[in-house]
């Protein structure tokens, strides 16, 4: 039970803290506007202009780019056991790589690589 | 660690009725990128091939016993052979109404047939575990081909809404399944149904009530898959939005699948609070059938009203799990294989009479049907009569079986409440009958889908209707014997 009660006054210390953060904070910081502050972030970049329309051909290639980044992912751990899963772990591979090529070919002739 | 141990040969053949769709997927995928446009049809000839050999090599399975794949992550039982045939049927009366349907639609490409592919695999799958994990990637994978499916008419504004709709609900839906899971988890240690079961028998009264809240969590998902009353909101707008051969195999397929996956999280998983389930699917259970059939006395729309008579009818089967006992569990099954029938055969009527949109489909239209097409008018009539429960059609011999396993329970009062409700749905489906024969201007103009296919569909829908509701014993046994737990 005493542990249970630490629990509790752990709990209840966090929230003090986590409200007296919040609350020093209101009225300790500086408030001050600041140009670059309210702008929009684009990766330290200065912008052109605020109203810039992303291209939809993005969307594709972000979702290509999916594909590929998880084929990776997967591969990892395959990689790290490469030894134990001998010959099994190389045909699942294999098939899974195949699986993915599928995807990238449809890709291909649906014109998702052509920026035209 | 020596992981050969854990693998083998056996492993894929258990799957192999999903390994051959998935091939199959594969295939209609890339000959489509090569297929003029003019020899679209060819990639319903080869979904169709595969549903074919695919149902060939489950039959071929069934009765070879329980296996248990991938470390135990997927079980291949008589159980799950047997949806995996009502799953298969299913695909194969949808592709075959959808033929010509796509071509009058100018939706006719290929992903529309791998997409039906693919969604299979996943019903499959979601019948033949006991692994909550597999059940949350299988009940996904599901989910988002039916997102798409629905979504397909893309020039009509309310397929898209639906598909919108559908969309959101059911990740919101998802969202509590995975909630469960992570509770359930959290409380045991396993996401394996059997383990999970071991843990809930010698738990502490309090992990007790929270493992029913992760329980009633998991609940929500599987009563939004079969459209159970508080969550069966999308299930009229999704029917009516979606391409109709599509709402005729979504509401027969993925309802299948999640069935068979319920049972198995019920009754295996969930048996030391088997009292608890029991109270909670009866109120379910009840309220879905009377909310279902009260609301579609209203229906003008041929489609939205079989939406609302499928919400009836999951309340029908739960009837069956709720009984809890095996004759329930195996009546589930056969009233399952005999809905896909009926319910196949009158979304195919439904079709017959639409116009290009997919529009046209209100009751008032079949007005004086039966005096042209006669056929097509006694078809519907045998579908509809099924539905409401007459003899002697498959519709009454799965409900016979439902309510006798609810009385067998001492049910009394819920096989009371099902069979009012039958004699309410009698109402609304018998309407349908007298606009076709007695309502009609016999010189009327009809708008049809002449598609040979399709007759087919509706002709194979009807036989199969009255021959399972004239000599059910043989699938009633393989069907109550199926059940291996």
């Amino acid at each position: 039970m005493a542990n249970w009660f630490i629990a509790f006054i752990a709990l209840v210390l966090l929230f003090v803290i986590f409200a007296g953060m919040v609350i020093a904070a209101k009225y300790l910081a500086p408030r001050e506007y600041d140009k670059e502050k309210y702008d929009l972030y684009e990766c330290g970049v200065p912008m052109v202009s605020e109203f810039r329309y992303f291209n939809i051909r993005f969307y594709i290639i972000a979702i290509m780019f999916t594909l590929f980044d998880i084929e990776a992912i997967f591969m990892y751990p395959w990689a790290v056991y490469f030894e134990e899963l001998g010959i099994l772990g190389v045909i699942e591979m294999g098939l899974f790589i195949i699986m993915v090529f599928v995807g990238w070919i449809y890709a291909y002739k649906k014109g998702a690589l052509v920026w035209e | 660690m020596n992981f050969l141990a854990y693998y083998s040969i056996n492993d894929l053949i258990a799957i192999a009725p999903q390994l051959i769709l998935t091939i199959f997927g594969f295939i209609v995928t890339l000959v489509d990128l090569w297929l003029p446009k003019t020899e679209k049809s060819a990639n319903a000839f080869i979904a169709l091939m595969g549903f074919i050999l695919a149902g060939i090599v489950s039959v071929m399975m069934f009765d070879s016993g329980t296996t248990s794949a991938f470390v135990g992550m997927i079980v291949t039982d008589n159980a799950s052979l047997f949806i995996d045939l009502v799953i298969i049927i299913a695909g194969i009366l949808a592709i075959a109404m959808s033929v010509n349907f796509v071509d009058r639609e100018d939706i006719n490409i290929g992903e529309y047939y791998s997409i039906i592919l693919f969604s299979s695999v996943a019903m499959m799958f979601f019948a033949s575990t006991y692994n909550l994990i597999v059940m949350f990637i299988s009940v996904e994978t599901l989910s988002i081909g039916m997102y798409i499916l629905t979504g397909f008419l893309k020039n009509k504004s309310e397929s898209i809404e639906a598909a919108m709709k559908y969309f959101i609900l059911g990740s919101f839906a998802s969202g509590f399944l995975v909630l469960g899971i992570g509770i359930m988890y959290g409380l045991f240690g396993s996401v394996d149904l059997n383990v999970i079961s071991a843990s809930l028998t010698k738990a502490a009264a309090i992990y007790k009530a929270l493992g029913i809240l992760a329980f009633m969590l998991i609940f929500i998902a599987f009563g939004f898959k079969i459209a159970a009353f508080p969550f069966h909101a999308w299930t009229p707008d999704v029917y009516a939005g979606a391409p109709t051969p599509m709402s005729a195999f979504m509401s027969v397929a993925p309802k299948a699948a999640a069935i068979l996956a319920l049972m198995r999280l019920l009754v295996v998983g969930m048996h030391p609070i088997q009292i608890e389930w029991t109270q909670m699917l009866w109120i379910i259970a009840a309220v879905t059938m009377t909310f279902g059939n009260t609301v579609a006395l209203w229906q003008k729309d041929l489609k939205r009203l079989l939406g609302y008579s499928s919400i009836s009818h999951a309340g029908y089967m739960l009837v069956g799990i709720t009984a809890a006992n095996s004759l329930g569990y195996g009546a589930v099954l056969f009233y399952l294989f005999g809905y896909l029938f009926m319910n196949l055969g009158a979304f195919s009527v439904a079709e017959f009479i639409s116009k290009k949109g997919d529009t046209n489909t209100e009751i008032a239209n079949l007005k004086g049907i039966a005096y042209k097409y006669p056929l097509i008018g006694a078809a519907m009539l045998i579908f509809m009569f099924s539905l409401a429960g007459v003899p002697p059609t498959v519709g009454f011999i799965g409900k016979y079986y439902l309510f006798s396993a609810a009385v067998q329970s001492h049910l009394y009062w819920l096989a009371i409440i099902g069979v009012i409700n039958s004699a309410i749905s009698a109402y609304f489906y018998l309407n349908v009958v007298v606009t076709m024969y007695m309502k009609g201007d016999t010189e009327g103009e009809f708008s049809i889908l002449n598609s040979g296919l399709l007759k087919t569909t509706i002709l194979i829908g009807a036989v199969g209707t009255i021959i399972f509701g004239i000599f059910p014993s043989y699938i009633l046994s393989i069907a109550l014997h199926s059940i291996a737990f």
